[in-house]
Formats: structure tokens, sequence, C-alpha cells
């Protein structure tokens, strides 16, 4: 046994300072020191024999015991040659099959009249199959009941909503009627509450019933980088080698009604009331982020938690270069430390640009 | 017109659909169930195969056939089956005819499996892979204590599984029953030496304990395949049959390469026993031999791609779609 | 229909062993390998099925989005 293998699906990604072991088949996330990582051939394995000869005393013992770790912890295990040519590297295609993957739908005023069978109708000739629904004022019931029912028989898959909370809705138990009779919904945020909680627990990411205390009342709260949003999966992971892992086959309308890749960004494709999805995204333009890739992002390209991370391009560090670093990533690869992205004195320039000066929360 | 019969409820099949949709064919029709052929019609002449089997999808305008999970069968009415006996044998064998002769029209399109293929027999299955100079376990089929016996003397350990079928369903009541499992599992010398000598026991099947490094499942399909390892002997519960799934710790699935050699074996094992498309258990053994266990045609393969980022179900569609 | 209480449904277990013990001589050879599991259909209802529209596929469950859809509350 001269090789440890790390199973396929659970692969090395290094940055400046320490490299991730992103598992996932298990949706797990490991450290691993930089001396260890740079001793991985094709970042799937160890010679053993390499690193008794190549490393220094106590060094050989500490490396050792790491992989020893590993092999327990079932990412990888101890193999020869011979063997290792048994088990390729995993594919890297991303395998989606959506011309438009997810769409993201605002309302300032708490009505989305244009969500209609003919819209879904055009979601489905997109392939699109997953909706969010961000209310940044009250739906009446009726109404986003009627838009419920039109998802229930249609193709789309599960819908995502967000809205704001409020006091009638909570004692006559809306929420919880809403996630019990419409089985789509992944999940109801509603923002605003008196606490955060997650109110109904769902099953397998669906059918959660959450309560946030924040006020998320525009498009300009969103953008935040956070450990909390990195998913680790296959999907996530070949999407971000190969495209962006936020703006890629996304549609939005924001509030004006403006058919957009991302609400937050200005480039306007049309407004729905006028064009339809699909004159939209072949205008040209629309398409433009969709193949930045992390290892083209300054800084991310650095960081460790680049394949499990999303990205953003709407609000940026450096607001003049469409590959800066994304404005609200607080974390800083090269010391391994996560800081307040809004305080911080290199973000100003982005805060002022983007008018995010006021407090968002 | 593309024609899938299936299950409602079985998700490789809405995966399939989503490149369906994704390369712009909308012409699909998704039979689900159990499908009565009572009421349908098979017309056989010399100018058009005619029939009405799948409603509005006329025969002639099928271009490809997918046969994925569910059954064709033929509703007998209770009275019939109150009455003299040997009318249901009777009806059963005349029914069982025709369902055979269903599938065989449909493998006259472009197809994937067929209604038949879940027929096919794990026996002679293993004698014709043993055919093909695949491994397979030394193999007792019996109910005679003494061979059993003599048979376990062989090997430092035996196990036994079902002939064909590995569940029994017995029925309390309209809302009840008792599922029975008859999983792989060791039989070891306390239940040999319980089995008295003079008996009437119906038959089982007996193999060597093969030891594991790891599980193979391979999905075969028109002379691709793709195979993934099974890291099962990372658990307790999953070291004999990789079935009984470990839930908190699921088993470790990655793509594996298969030696080029095993891989020919598989593809002539396949066209020897006329099956387009399935899925392979197989064993490899610690010194590295690849041994073959059975082939399922309708199994689980979202677990497949789905650990091994395998293009499977794109290359489902790009099939029927005639693209491949 | 009201689930079985614990005692009346050992009471069905038993009895259903007891048959099997009964019958041992007769069952398969490898019958003392078998294991058990006591089922009361609780199908879910037609109407508590998620639908997919042009699918024609209705299951117990759908699936969520693979990643977060926008990056606007932390959870």
């Amino acid at each position: 046994m001269d090789y440890f293998l790390l199973y396929s699906n659970c692969v090395l990604v290094k940055g400046a300072h320490r490299a991730t072991l992103c598992d996932l088949q298990k949706g797990a996330v490991y450290f691993i020191p930089k001396p260890l990582a740079d001793l991985f051939l094709e970042d799937q394995a160890v010679d053993l024999v390499q690193l008794r000869e190549k490393t220094e005393g106590d060094m050989v013992l500490f490396l050792m015991e790491i992989i020893d770790s590993l092999v327990e912890n079932q990412l990888g295990f101890y193999t020869n040659q011979q063997e290792w040519k048994r088990f390729p590297a995993l594919n890297k295609e991303w395998l989606f099959p959506a011309h438009i993957s997810h769409c993201i739908l605002d309302t300032a005023t708490g009505r989305l009249d244009y969500f209609t069978e003919s819209f879904v109708e055009q979601l489905s000739k997109l392939c699109c199959n997953f909706v969010q629904l961000r209310f940044f004022g009250i739906p009446p019931i009726e109404h986003l009941e009627n838009i419920l029912r039109l998802i229930t028989g249609s193709q789309i898959k599960s819908v995502e909503i967000l809205m704001p909370w409020n006091t009638a809705y909570e004692s006559g138990c809306t929420y919880g009627k809403w996630i019990n009779d419409y089985k789509k919904i992944s999940s109801l945020v509603c923002w605003g509450a008196p606490s955060t909680c997650v109110v109904k627990e769902g099953a397998r990411a669906m059918g959660y019933l959450l309560y946030t205390s924040e006020q998320i009342n525009a498009a300009t709260h969103c953008g935040i980088i956070d450990q909390g949003m990195f998913s680790t999966n296959i999907t996530t992971y070949t999407e971000s080698l190969n495209f962006n892992s936020c703006l890629n086959r996304k549609i939005s309308i924001d509030i004006q009604g403006d058919v957009k890749n991302c609400p937050s960004m200005k480039e306007s494709y049309g407004n729905i009331g006028d064009t339809t999805l699909v004159e939209a995204i072949g205008k040209p333009g629309f398409k433009k982020y969709w193949n930045i890739t992390k290892d083209q992002v300054s800084i991310c390209k650095d960081c460790e938690f680049r394949h499990v991370c999303t990205d953003c391009r709407a609000y940026l560090e450096d607001p003049g270069d469409v590959y800066s670093k994304p404005l609200k990533c607080g974390y800083d690869p090269y010391i391994c430390e996560w800081a307040e992205w809004s305080t911080h004195p290199l973000k100003q320039k982005g805060i002022n640009f983007y008018g995010l000066e006021k407090p968002a929360f | 017109m593309i024609v899938i019969h299936s299950q409602q409820d079985e998700s490789t099949t809405d995966d399939v659909l989503d490149w369906l949709y994704y390369f712009g064919m909308e012409q699909v029709k998704r039979v689900n169930g159990t499908n009565p052929i009572n009421a349908k019609a098979l017309r056989i002449n010399n100018h058009t195969q005619h029939s009405n089997l799948f409603d509005d999808a006329e025969s002639s305008a099928i271009n490809a056939y997918w046969y994925r999970r569910g059954h064709l069968a033929c509703e007998i009415s209770e009275p019939i089956k109150l009455g003299y006996s040997g009318f249901v044998t009777y009806f059963e064998k005349e029914y069982d005819h025709l369902t055979k002769g269903i599938s065989q029209v449909f493998k006259q399109y472009r197809n994937i499996n067929s209604f038949e293929d879940t027929g096919t027999n794990k026996l002679t299955n293993l004698a014709v892979a043993a055919g093909v100079d695949l491994l397979i376990p030394d193999t007792l089929v019996t109910a005679d204590v003494k061979a059993i016996k003599a048979f376990s003397a062989i090997y430092p350990r035996i196990i036994t599984k079902a002939i064909g079928h590995n569940r029994i369903t017995a029925t309390i009541d309209d809302n009840s029953y008792i599922n029975i499992a008859v999983d792989t599992a060791i039989f070891d010398q306390d239940k040999i030496n319980a089995l008295p000598e003079e008996n009437n026991f119906l038959p089982a099947v007996f193999q060597e304990y093969l030891e594991k490094k790891y599980e193979l499942r391979i999905f075969y399909f028109h002379g691709q395949v793709y195979s993934m390892a099974i890291f099962s002997q990372l658990n307790e519960a999953t070291k004999v049959d990789f079935r009984k799934h470990d839930t908190e710790t699921p088993n470790r699935c990655v793509p594996y390469q298969l030696p080029e050699d095993i891989e020919k074996k598989l593809g002539r094992f396949m066209q020897h026993i006329a099956m387009n498309s399935g899925s392979i258990d197989m064993v490899v053994t610690p010194s590295g031999e690849h041994v073959f266990l059975e082939v399922n045609p309708v199994g689980q393969l979202q677990w497949l791609s789905a650990n091994c980022n395998y293009p499977i179900e794109r290359e489902i569609a790009k099939f029927l779609l005639h693209d491949s | 229909m009201i689930a079985r209480s614990e005692s009346e449904r050992q009471k069905t277990i038993n009895e259903f062993l007891d048959w099997l013990d009964a019958h041992r001589e007769n069952l398969p050879v490898n019958a003392a390998t078998w294991t058990f599991q006591y089922i009361e259909q609780q199908a879910v209802p037609e109407h508590e099925l998620v639908s997919l529209g042009k699918y024609n596929a209705r299951k117990a469950a759908s699936i969520s989005f693979y990643k977060p859809y926008s990056k606007i509350c932390k959870f």
C-alpha cells in the first residue's frame, strides 16, 4: 500500500493558505494543511514513499496522522498504483438539463400579476422548474393562493417564498396552512418576525417554515457571502468549475417588472409587460456573466471555499472590475479569517458606489 | 412519439424526461403503473402493426419505447377466481402468453428493455455468465439437508438467498401485511445444525461467502458501461447485502473503471441473454478477482448517476431520440 | 383507518410467527434467515401527492433546488 487515494467524490480544493476537502457525497467540508495538500498528485493521491523521503522528521508523523484520520473518516483509502487506475477522477461536466435552471421574481407591492398560466408555460419551455418569490410587501392571501394553485398543477418542482411577517397572518395560522396545503413549497421565510427560528421543520429540504427578525425589504440586501450559504454537492461543484455559480441559467424579474439576469443588476432586457422571457434571454448581453468562473475572480481564485460557495457579480469590491471579488464577502483566504464586510475599510468604495451606506438591517 | 412504461413516482423517469424536454422533445407518452390489457387490442397482419395498447399513442407513430418499470396485467374477475380452480390457471397462462407477445411487439421499435426482461432467470444467468468466462460464486440450489451440509464443509462460510424473488407479502387484512425480506444472509453453522435431515423443505440458493474488497454496481446500456464501486465493507450493516443501507453512514460510492476484459465479457453476457440494458452486481475480492452475481433489468439508477456524476439519463434520452 | 394498538400488533405478529413455526418443515430450507416487518398501509392520500404537470408524475414529495436561489438572508 504505497498510496493514499481520495474517494473521487471527495475533492481537494487548494487555497492560498490551506485546502479544503469537499465531501460531495455526504455534504461536508474538511480542512487540509498546505504541506499535505501540496503532496497530492493530480489532486487525488499521495505517494506515501515519497512523503517519507521528502518530508522532514516530525512532519512525517504529523502528516501520516492526518492521513490516518482521513481514512478513518472514510474520505480516502490506502491503495497501490495498480488499483489507483481503477478509480478515475469524477466527471467534471455540469449535468443539469435546463435552459434556465431557476427564476427569481421580486415584488414591492405583494402582487405578481403577470404570474399566469401562460407565464408558467414560458418557464416550462425553458425547462425552468425551480422558482423563488421574494415579496417585499405583504401578498394578499387570495393572490398568493392563486399563484400556488398554478404551481401545484404545473411542471414546477419546488418554490421558495420570502415575505414580510405580519400579525394577522400569524394569528390566522396562514403560514402553517400554506406549508401544509402546498407541498411544492421548499421553504417559506417570513422576514421582520419577532424572532429568528425554525417554526416548522420540513424533510429533505422541503416544507420548511422559517422566521427571521432581519428586515429584508429590497433586492439590495442580496449578495451576502457566508458559510451558511455553502452547498456541498456535485451539481454545485461542477457548475462552479464550468460556469458562474450564481448567475448561470438564472432569470429574474425585478420590482419594476424588468427582466434581468439578477434583480440587483442594472441591465434590463425588457419589461415583462411587453417582452417574453425567451426574447429577453436572446438579447445580447443577457448571458454575459454566465461563464465567469470562480477560478477567474480575483481573490476567490485563491480561496479554498470557491467550489462550495456561490458568487455575486452585482455588488463588487471594485465596481469597475468585472472580475473583482464579491463586495459582501468578509473572508480573507490569505489569513483564513472571516471579518464583517460592511465595516471593512477596503470595502467603503464599493459600499458608496452601490449606495449601501444606510445600515442594511 | 416516445413511449415510456413506468410508475408515477419513478424518479429516473422524471430525470430522463428533463433531458427529453431540454432537447426540445415534447411528444412523449408516459404510461404509469399496472396496465390492464383487457380493453386493449393487438393487431398483427401483413401490412401494419396496429394496436391501442397505449391509448392515444398509435403503435405506428411510436419512434422509441422504454420499459422502465410497472406491469402489464390482465384482470380476472372475482366470480371466475372463486369458481373452478382450473379456469384461473388457464387464463393466467393465456394472458401471460399475450403479455409476452406484446413485449415482443415493442421490441420491434428502438427500445430499452421490455416487460419480458423482468422474467429474466437468476439461475440461468449464472450459467450464461460462467459460459462467457465470468467468475461466479459456487452455487447450490437444493432443499437436501445432506447436500447443504456437504457444501458448507467446503467453505469457511456460506450464504443463502432466494431463488428468484426476494419479497413475500403476507396479507393480514385490507390495511396491513407482513413484509418478508428474503435477503442475502449468512447461513452459519447453528442454522445448518438446526435443520432436520428428513424433511419436506422447499429449495433455496446457497453460495460460497465471498470476501469483498468492494462491491460493484454496473449499468449496462446498449454497449455502454457505467461502473460504480461500493465500499460496503466499511459499515457492519451492509457487509453481507449492500441493499441493506445503513442510513446513518451511507456507503461510499465512487466511479470505477472495470478491466477491459471484464467489460467485454459483460457485453457478451448481455448479448447472450438478449437484454439491452440492465444493472449488474459484481464483487471484487481481496485478491482483485471480479465475480458476477446477478443482473436486474429495472435497477435503481439515480444512485449511480448521482454519486458518480455519470450522464446516464442524458444518454438514455439521446438514445430514445435516435441521437446516439 | 385507526392504527392498531401496540399489543394488537404484537398479537398479530406472534400469530404469524406461530403459523410459520408450525409449517417450518414445508417452507424453503433457508426460512430461518427471513426478516419481517409489520406494515400498516398508510398510503399518502391521492390529493396529497405532488403532481408534476407534463411529467405525468405523482409522488409523495418533490425536490428542492440544489443551491441557494439568492443570498438575501442567512440561516
